[in-house]
């Protein structure tokens, strides 16, 4: 019949898991196998008799350390059970055999690859969390960035910061760790003997830990549920400031537009604290013009507005940067487009002095038989991007928006 | 040739370099070896012994000359009998140190 038990030791605890062990062999049970992540410990039943457990550090040849059964058997030492990468357990219940490690500083020694495995392996474990954590910042700077302050949740944002700090908070405890191998170390190395550490109770710690664990990572959940976006479409949407739409910016032009409007888009809203962006929305007007009344333009003609309300200037100067680095991204790409997407004529972005406005650019080009032109403005906490494709110029059209950008919507 | 560098020898190290000065022994020749030559005092467990051997064979003071199943064979080199006379000639000194003080 088998028994298992909670472990109330560390794993570093070498003293205390053998004197644990000697315990439970008067109690009559004896170690059959601890499980793999050395939380519980298997027991055999039999009759109580005293019998001394010995922790043997594992070297770093699989192959000796079992070469070592045989000897240390003739020697009254029986292998019993291993803990996977740390130790092989031996017990013998021959009183006048002497103990497996006769002196402690010879135990010191077998302990040198343990503490070289364990170093290497916080070492990486170090760097796998700096990488998975940088790594994005690394491959793709702009685009992480422009990621972190665009998401539309913010809570992602809590969450990487929760673990930023998590990983910050682990790093100093494998550096600890170490610490603490190495003191066990030279404590042995001294000819000191080592002392058992005080015992834990596992399904204890585990009945706090599980909860607690469980309340950091629903916090924002619980506690921020009013921090997630309001996306709405354009039907319900009344912007922030009152945007001309695509019969207005024609209106600036030569030829005023009669055809019926298609309005398309979102809008997203937050109000709190947490969130770097007050609200963003994207809105495109377009028609479909008729070929025979203007063989000089095809396809799809309109007005594409992006609207970005910062929570500071500083941040609307990044989303400027991030939203301007965007564009050019597509205008460097664009000329090799496939299937007529291509654009020709490329002007790309130069400043554009205008007045009231901390900056703006403008950029133009040609696609699919349109002079299309991109304008980025800066101003305070609010960044805009306007896309047009029509006859009015840019000075006719930008005017309404900076008008707009004065006003707010009417409730 | 310079002997060990690694500082002075532990008990059991000394007795188990000793053990290999007169003739190749294996590990349970070098335990009755170390607990007769000490007459009881020194008693070698397993893990210190074979843990000692596999640290004098790193560091070039014994060879191992011979494998016979599981049974291995060892023997000094010249580099571990300097280390064991550098380790005796310190004792030595220890002793003598040692009786002039108390007169």
């Amino acid at each position: 019949m088998t028994v298992n038990k909670p472990v109330p030791c560390s794993i570093d605890d070498i003293r205390g898991i053998q004197e644990w062990l000697d315990e439970m062999a008067l109690q009559g049970l004896f170690l059959v196998e601890f499980n793999r992540r050395f939380d519980r410990a298997e027991f055999d039943l039999d009759d109580p008799r005293p019998v001394r457990y010995r922790l043997d550090p594992m070297g770093r040849d699989k192959r000796k350390d079992k070469e070592r059964e045989e000897p240390y058997a003739q020697m009254g030492w029986k292998f019993v059970a291993h803990i996977p990468r740390w130790y092989n357990i031996y017990s013998c219940d021959d009183r006048s055999a002497p103990e497996l490690y006769s002196d402690h500083q010879s135990l010191a020694i077998a302990m040198d690859p343990l503490i070289r495995r364990q170093i290497r392996n916080n070492c990486i474990l170090t760097l796998a969390a700096i990488l998975v954590l940088c790594l994005p910042f690394l491959v793709s700077p702009l685009q992480t960035l422009e990621n972190f302050i665009l998401w539309t949740d913010p809570r992602s944002l809590f969450f990487f910061c929760l673990y930023l700090v998590s990983v910050l908070f682990c790093l100093p405890l494998l550096a600890l760790d170490v610490r603490r191998l190495l003191r066990i170390r030279d404590t042995l190395a001294q000819g000191l003997p080592l002392k058992a550490k005080r015992r834990w109770n596992r399904p204890s710690f585990y009945a706090w830990w599980i909860p607690l664990y469980l309340c950091i990572f629903m916090l924002p959940r619980l506690l921020f549920p009013e921090v997630g976006w309001d996306i709405c479409g354009l039907v319900d949407f009344t912007p922030s400031r009152p945007w001309p739409d695509i019969v207005q910016t024609e209106g600036a032009g030569p030829r005023p537009l009669e055809e019926t409007l298609y309005p398309q888009g979102y809008a997203t809203f937050n109000s709190s604290w947490f969130a770097p962006i007050q609200e963003f929305s994207s809105a495109d007007w377009y028609v479909r013009l008729p070929s025979e009344d203007s063989p000089h333009l095809s396809g799809d003609y309109w007005t594409g507005v992006r609207y970005v309300r910062a929570r500071s200037p500083a941040i609307a100067e990044l989303i400027y940067r991030l939203e301007r680095g965007k564009e050019v991204r597509y205008q460097r790409e664009a000329p090799s487009y496939p299937n007529g997407n291509h654009i020709t004529d490329l002007q790309p972005f130069r400043p554009w002095e205008r007045p009231g406005v901390d900056r703006a650019e403008l950029a133009s080009y040609h696609r699919r038989g349109q002079d299309i032109w991109t304008v980025l403005l800066l101003r305070g906490n609010d960044v805009l991007m306007v896309e047009y494709s029509g006859l009015a110029r840019p000075e006719d059209c930008i005017p309404l928006f900076l008008e707009a950008l004065d006003k707010e919507a009417a409730p | 040739m310079a002997g060990r560098e690694k500082g002075p020898l532990t008990e059991p190290m000394y007795y188990v370099l000793m053990s290999f000065l007169s003739r190749g022994m294996c590990g349970t020749e070098v335990t009755e070896f170390v607990e007769r030559k000490t007459a009881g005092r020194v008693r070698l467990g397993p893990g210190t012994l074979y843990t000692l051997l596999a640290k004098f064979q790193d560091e070039g003071l014994i060879a191992e000359t011979e494998v016979d199943g599981r049974k291995r064979t060892y023997q000094i080199t010249e580099k571990g009998r300097e280390a064991f006379r550098e380790e005796l000639d310190r004792l030595r000194a220890c002793v003598n140190n040692g009786e002039e003080a108390l007169g």
